[in-house]
């Protein structure tokens, strides 16, 4: 099965052919799934099963692609024998356990039959958090400290944050110790030794302080005297010429350590279950909400959890609405990093757009970015759901952003204010009217039906539609006669067998035929009237009913708001986005629960994210295999 | 050509390089073999293209009369080029992401015992294993590899993983290079301290693993395999002479920004001379160099005239309508590098024989994720070889050669084995492929 064009879903249009569109890699290394259909759009593949590890097992019908396994013998895939362990080399690849290839499309949950929590896992940090934790360790709100790009990760489903997918490998532990030394030099020159213990001498005393007040910080736990961890890092500082050096070795030491690098949830074991320990919620906690390591806030109330005067549960729900607290600053980053990855809300920088048709300034990106995430994160901060941000009859605007719309700009300035569109012929209200949302989804020169019906079915809908056949000829044909962007790729999409796979996206994606690939309004295109009708076809897998009648983003969006599976599909990749793994068994009892609790409080967007770390997964786990 | 006295090489190199100062290295002897063999590979690696515009369109034998578009730039190195299209993977109709270009196998071809090991990672093992062990077994490097869901699916590890470039080009030039000493401190002292840091690092993780699942095992494996590259790089000499020079350190990533993001083909430029200096030094004998991944490029080219426009969703499939303008300008544009880079290898001596140029001794690849890019398939894989007028391994003609064959892809990743003195191919490749179907493309070598 071959991995589909990730690209230009709507740059592909063909006379002949089909038209292709994005998708992620089926994974590969060891069985790939049954037959199922790779999917499109960005991040999403087809339902293969689970990709075996082991460098022996057999590649399914769909789904090949790439892991990222490092060393071979036997796994735990659902095929593939044991390859052979192999010899330990210098410098290259040793033996070992293969790691399971991520999954390359959302699968079916695993049926819950006995309510437990998935597998304990290490997580490593991801390149953002790693960042983001050295510069809250250090306080460091200048953002001077030397960080090196030390990670190039893979984008999984949209998101860059695959337990499975982010590895130490080949060359990262030499960058990682020369981002460590370069940091700790920086420490030192920077005056920043003093945060950490409060002495200045080379002695274990002060050494002691050091490596556990360092270490707190750093390894996101309370190091006891006792800790083993302490007694080797102060082996470390006495080895120092003076303080600042056995200082910076520390640091330097510690922020190659795999208690740094990695967020363990693994727990303490009680009868079948694993209870991860206080420090490990609470790292949880800070990366989910914050994207950085706990504050001091949220180590202290671990610290209580510890020493028993508070429990767990009460620790996950006061720091939790602390940091999602409505003036949260964190709550952007709450909301934002899985927005983001979720809607592909970046292609608003990244798809290419030919500048001689039109030329949109970055300013004008940048406001429309601001405009999405004022939108979401009001319904996030007043309990709204998606749907409040889907139907809201207003958006959010400055006087550039306004005018770039074709909208009144009175009474309004550079900052960004609520403005209604209650009743506008000019534009329509709501999050599908974003120009982000329609400019990352267009071609370089158009509109794009395909792309933008294609994230709505893929992304929102959680509906995989089949990558185009190979050898089908997805070139490009512009239109040769006078006729509207969707009169074109209905003409050309309603033939042969493209229909059978279009008919699930262009038909959506017409209703955003109102705006061009800028995102601008428009009556009519190529001199012809513009027609926004949608009919939503049922699933490709037969289950829905299809569904005609509707007409414009405003429509669609009211259907999309209302819609259950949009509602599963919103958590389904908000829960992979909160636990990096995407499948697990026995993982329907965690998206069951998430479900209900939210449900019972109407979706909201905050709702639905507390839903997540009340489910027992956030704070229990399983063995792992 | 550089020529640098060993005086000339301690002191533009050995301030700065933090290696430990033993020990002999083993050199390996040239072989009696009847073939010319290189001492080291480049791969470069991009996305497929469109074949119809890449093919020469005048060629008489195998010798190209008129070059095409896309190809032109490569004129000015014809006498050192090979160019080789027509041949079929293991799976012809396998398109984006798969792996088949530099390992030879794809998405639906998996048997029992098959790793998939890219042409790369089994020629630095194969160093190893032959004692040619240096600082750095193999240097992945590459721009935005990651971007857009896609991966750098060119490089399959040793033992089945898959392999990220490293994409900062002040990250791999610290990576081969090494910093600048710290003052107060010696070469020795801070090899000393790094030594017992990696120490406490590796009985970390070894502690951690004692109470996981194979899967998460797995993760500290493959994090202690990289602590090993990075002992091994620790522990390896330098070697004496030759003309290794450091380039000018690369600025941090924040000056390689476009849109938002770290400019791939800017960053790139500065990837090709780490590569001919970390050659020119002998800190590896394998590099990549790639472009984008399988899925997309976000091409920023000054003066080539093309827009910023993704390589993939843009040149390849939105460009009927000029018949490919801007992918053949691209195409042009990568020719172009290419020949930088043969330029940047003929500037050094090479660190083992001042007769010779980098160039002379390395074999150059140029190889794609895919034939037809358009088209998604793998019907007709193409490359491009290039190797010195000294000694190198291509069998070469004065006007650049073109072969069209039907064979098999994977044998021209066996000439990869070939020139570097693999004769041994267990472990690699198609399993399937036996007897000539497994040997090097006859006629490439010298």
């Amino acid at each position: 099965m071959q991995r589909p064009c990730l690209v230009a879903v709507a740059a592909i249009l063909s006379a002949a052919g089909c038209a292709g569109y994005g998708s992620a890699i089926p994974g590969d290394v060891g069985s790939a799934g049954n037959s199922g259909t790779a999917g499109n759009g960005p991040g999403t593949a087809g339902t293969t099963g689970s990709a075996g590890n082991g460098n022996t097992g057999t590649a399914g019908d769909t789904g090949a692609g790439n892991g990222s396994g490092t060393g071979n013998g036997s796994g735990t895939g659902t095929a593939g024998d044991s390859g052979a362990a192999g010899s330990s080399a210098t410098g290259t690849g040793g033996s070992g356990p293969t790691v399971t290839p991520p999954k390359q499309a959302l699968t079916p949950a695993n049926k819950c039959t006995s309510n437990v929590p998935g597998p304990r896992k290490l997580w490593r940090l991801s390149g953002p958090e790693f960042a983001a934790s050295i510069r809250t360790i250090f306080n460091d709100t200048a953002n001077a400290a030397p960080i090196a790009t030390v990670f190039n990760d893979p984008t999984n489903l949209g998101f860059a944050i695959d337990a499975n997918a982010l590895l130490v490998q080949e060359l990262n532990a030499s960058q990682l110790q020369d981002n460590a030394e370069a940091i700790a030099a920086w420490a030192a020159s920077a005056n920043k030794l003093q945060m950490f213990g409060n002495c200045s001498t080379l002695d274990s005393t002060c050494g002691t302080k050091f490596v556990q007040a360092f270490g707190r910080r750093a390894f996101r736990t309370t190091l006891a005297a006792s800790d083993t961890r302490v007694a080797a890092y102060l082996k470390l500082f006495m080895a120092g010429s003076s303080y600042s050096d056995g200082a910076q070795a520390v640091i330097s030491a510690m922020l190659q350590s795999p208690y740094f690098i990695y967020r363990t949830e693994m727990g303490t074991q009680s009868g079948g279950t694993f209870t991860l320990t206080p420090f490990e919620v609470a790292t949880e906690i800070a990366y989910l909400l914050t994207g950085t390591s706990p504050d001091d806030t949220l180590l202290a109330a671990a610290d209580n959890v510890a020493a028993g005067s508070l429990t767990l549960s009460s620790m996950v729900d006061q720091q939790a609405m602390r940091l999602l607290s409505t003036s949260s600053a964190s709550n952007a980053t709450a909301l934002m990093g899985f927005m983001t990855g979720w809607l592909g809300l970046d292609r608003l920088y990244t798809t290419a757009h030919d500048d001689t048709v039109f030329t949109m300034s970055k300013s004008v990106r940048d406001d429309m970015a601001q405009e999405t995430q004022s939108l979401l994160l009001e319904a996030f901060n007043n309990s709204g759901s998606l749907s409040s941000a889907l139907t809201a009859d207003h958006t959010f605007l400055n006087s550039e952003l306004a005018s770039f719309y074709g909208l009144p700009t009175t009474g309004l300035t550079t900052a960004f204010k609520s403005v209604s569109l209650a009743g506008s012929t000019v534009r329509d209200p709501g999050l599908l009217a974003n120009g982000s949302i329609l400019n990352g989804y267009a071609r370089p020169d158009t509109s794009s039906p395909t792309q933008r019906g294609h994230m709505v079915r893929s992304r929102m809908l959680c509906q995989d539609v089949n990558p185009p056949p190979p050898n089908v000829d997805t070139t490009f044909h512009p239109s040769t006669m006078p006729e509207t962007t969707r009169q074109h790729f209905e003409n050309v999409h309603s033939k042969n067998a493209c229909y059978t796979c279009h008919e699930y996206m262009d038909w959506i994606g017409f209703g955003f035929e109102a705006y061009d690939g800028w995102g601008r309004h428009r009556t009519t295109d190529n001199g012809l009237p513009v027609n926004s009708s949608v009919t939503v076809y049922s699933d490709p897998q037969g289950k829905d009913v299809s569904l005609a009648g509707l007409t414009g983003s405003n429509s669609l969006a009211s259907y999309l708001g209302a819609s259950d599976d949009v509602k599963r599909c919103m958590l389904r990749y908000w829960s992979y986005y909160a636990y990096g793994a995407s499948s697990w068994a026995q993982d329907g009892c965690t998206y069951d629960s998430i479900y209900q609790e939210a449900s019972s409080n109407s979706f909201g967007l905050k709702a639905s994210l507390m839903a997540i770390i009340h489910a027992k997964n956030f704070t229990q786990r399983v063995m792992d295999q | 050509m550089r020529r640098f006295s060993r005086r000339q090489f301690a002191g533009s190199v050995g301030a700065g390089l933090l290696l430990a100062p033993f020990i002999n290295m083993a050199t390996r002897k040239e072989a009696q073999a009847a073939t010319k063999q290189a001492k080291r590979i480049l791969l470069f690696c991009s996305m497929g293209t469109k074949p119809s515009l890449w093919t020469p369109t005048g060629i008489s034998g195998e010798t190209i009369n008129t070059w095409s578009a896309m190809t032109q730039p490569l004129s000015a190195v014809k006498a050192n080029v090979v160019l080789v299209e027509g041949m079929p993977s293991g799976n012809p109709n396998d398109g984006h992401g798969a792996s088949d270009s530099l390992t030879g196998q794809g998405f639906g071809y998996y048997g029992q015992g098959v790793i998939k090991t890219s042409v790369d990672q089994f020629v630095a093992k194969k160093l190893v294993a032959a004692g040619i062990n240096r600082p750095i077994g193999s240097l992945l490097l590459g721009a935005n590899t990651s971007d857009n869901g896609g991966i750098s699916q060119f490089y399959g590890g040793a033992n089945g993983g898959n392999l990220p470039t490293i994409g900062s080009p002040l990250s791999a030039f610290n990576t081969v290079f090494g910093g600048a000493l710290p003052s107060g401190t010696s070469a020795a002292a801070l090899l000393a301290r790094r030594k017992s840091i990696l120490d406490t690092i590796k009985a970390e993780a070894t502690t951690l693993k004692g109470s996981l699942g194979a899967n998460e095992k797995g993760k500290l494996d493959a994090h202690l395999d990289s602590i090993r590259q990075l002992e091994n790089k620790l522990g390896a000499a330098m070697p004496a002479g030759g003309a290794c020079t450091k380039p000018t350190t690369p600025g941090a990533d924040s000056s390689l920004q476009y849109m938002g993001g770290l400019d791939g083909c800017a960053a790139n430029v500065i990837h090709q001379s780490i590569i001919a200096s970390a050659f020119a030094c002998d800190i590896t004998r394998v590099a990549c160099l790639q472009y984008g991944n399988d899925q997309k490029l976000m091409v920023n080219a000054p003066g080539t005239g093309l827009p910023y426009d993704d390589q993939h969703g843009g040149f390849i499939h939105s460009g009927a309508s000029s018949n490919f303008a801007n992918l053949v300008k691209f195409e042009a544009y990568l020719a172009t590098q290419f020949v930088n880079i043969i330029n940047l290898l003929k500037g050094f001596q090479d660190p083992e024989d001042s007769s010779k140029t980098l160039f002379d001794t390395t074999l150059m690849l140029w190889a794609r994720d895919m034939g037809d890019a358009d088209q998604h398939n793998q019907q007709s894989m193409r490359f491009v070889l290039a190797s010195g007028s000294n000694g190198g391994y291509l069998k070469t003609a004065a006007g650049g050669r073109y072969i069209k064959s039907t064979e098999r892809h994977e044998r021209i990743l066996l000439n990869v084995c070939e020139a570097m003195g693999i004769t041994s191919y267990a472990g690699f490749g198609d399993p399937g492929l036996t007897g000539t179907a497994k040997t090097p493309l006859p006629n490439i070598a010298a």
